[in-house]
């Protein structure tokens, strides 16, 4: 049960500690239903921060689609250095990492799980953005740019489903949130909070594997619309280059497929439904390249886009 | 679309746009066709429905009605392909 109008941000931080630690936090993604829990104080307050806007679920659904633990490491390593473990229905999918590296842990587990597990949906690698109930699928390789310009579009008025799930269902064809913070490495940080002071970006954490990370939380309209799909009109491959000017083309239908499904988690393994699934999408999109190295020109370009592939 | 003939039911394809996806269910595996490649899939189904076109036929098509020689090296990949997937005859 969601107790109207309450967010985790509206939790003391004591009391979602405890929660925590009792495992009586529930997380709704949209597309997925979690349950958390932790002991560890500063990984409550990290969480809180990128989560704050999420519905307080104050009774345990019904079905939960995974159950994670973070917790402290045991063993001799603690008495060298002190690590925290991602632990998924009882297994441990990965080596521990620093215990200061709580909340990234969390967030790579968490993708890991839904990568490897929802597999009645397609799952595009993808950010998903939507205006007025239209989704434009952001497809791109790591290091393209797509999640700091996931993060811009939402931050300029776009309501953000996921930054890197398009969930495609086999059914309707409709995109489902799986709303998760945001991971931003390295400058994209820094890019993030110059480009709007309404950012609320969690903890930077350095050292990471994947450099340093930090984690834009989805803000109030789109976390308010988890429970709403939305339909696929515009397929965007974006390609970030410093200083390179704005370039947009048209991308051949057969060739938007291939980068769609074979860029996708669990393509492979759905067979036809899934190949139906993303002809659906790339038969109703039109798909675009898109070259740019400054987000507003790009967020403009795609606005048009979508706007040029209205109907009637 | 063009409905599938008999003998390339293992065969979905979809046409977007000038190409064409093919699924094979042999295979579980997807073939992606540029407008040359799904046209000739087009004119050999069109010829040959229910049976494997033959690979001189195919070949012949492709040169001088595709304007892609099929001793080239993309006329050979996309002949290999077509005799793999069983569109034409090895």
């Amino acid at each position: 049960m969601t107790v109207p109008g309450r967010r985790i941000a509206d939790l003391p931080a004591g009391e979602l500690a405890a929660r925590l630690a009792r495992g009586q936090l529930y997380l709704d993604y949209g597309a997925a239903l979690v349950g958390v829990t932790s002991s560890l104080r500063p990984f409550a307050a990290d969480f809180q921060r990128v989560y704050g806007e999420f519905p307080l679920l104050d009774e345990r659904p019904d079905f939960l689609d995974l159950h994670v633990q973070v917790c402290r490491g045991g063993g001799l390593r603690r008495f060298l250095r002190s690590q925290v473990r991602f632990l998924v229905d009882g297994g441990e999918p990965f080596e521990p990492f620093p215990l200061d590296n709580a909340l990234p842990l969390f967030e790579w587990g968490v993708n890991w799980c839904f990568a490897r597990r929802c597999n009645q949906h397609v799952l595009l690698h993808a950010g998903v953005l939507a205006l007025g109930g239209r989704a434009v699928i952001m497809a791109a390789p790591p290091g393209s740019g797509k999640s700091t310009l996931t993060a811009a579009m939402m931050l300029d008025g776009f309501r953000l489903l996921s930054d890197e799930f398009g969930v495609l269902t086999l059914e309707r064809r409709e995109l489902l949130p799986m709303l998760k913070p945001v991971a931003l490495k390295n400058e994209s940080m820094a890019v993030i909070r110059a480009f709007s002071g309404e950012a609320r970006l969690g903890r930077r954490f350095t050292g990471t594997r994947k450099g340093d990370v930090g984690h834009l939380a989805p803000d109030a309209g789109s976390v308010a619309a988890l429970a709403e799909p939305a339909r696929p009109a515009l397929v965007i491959f974006p390609a970030w280059r410093g200083g390179a000017p704005l370039r947009c083309e048209s991308l051949a239908p057969e060739q938007a497929f291939a980068q769609l499904a074979f860029n996708s988690f669990n393509y492979s393994s759905l067979g036809e439904p899934g190949f139906q699934a993303v002809a659906d999408v790339i038969a109703g999109c039109p798909a675009y390249t898109l070259g740019y190295s400054d987000l507003g020109e790009a967020i403009a370009a795609i606005r048009g886009l979508l706007e040029q592939g209205r109907p009637a | 679309m063009t409905p599938q003939s008999a003998h390339l039911t293992h065969l979905v394809p979809r046409y977007l746009g000038d190409g064409l996806v093919l699924f094979d269910h042999r295979t579980s595996q997807t073939h992606i066709l540029n407008p040359i490649a799904a046209e000739l899939f087009d004119r050999l189904q069109e010829r040959d429905a229910g049976l494997p076109a033959p690979a001189g036929e195919a070949a012949r098509l492709l040169g001088s009605e595709l304007g892609l020689p099929a001793d080239s090296g993309d006329g050979r990949q996309l002949l290999d392909m077509f005799a793999r997937l069983g569109i034409i005859a090895g």
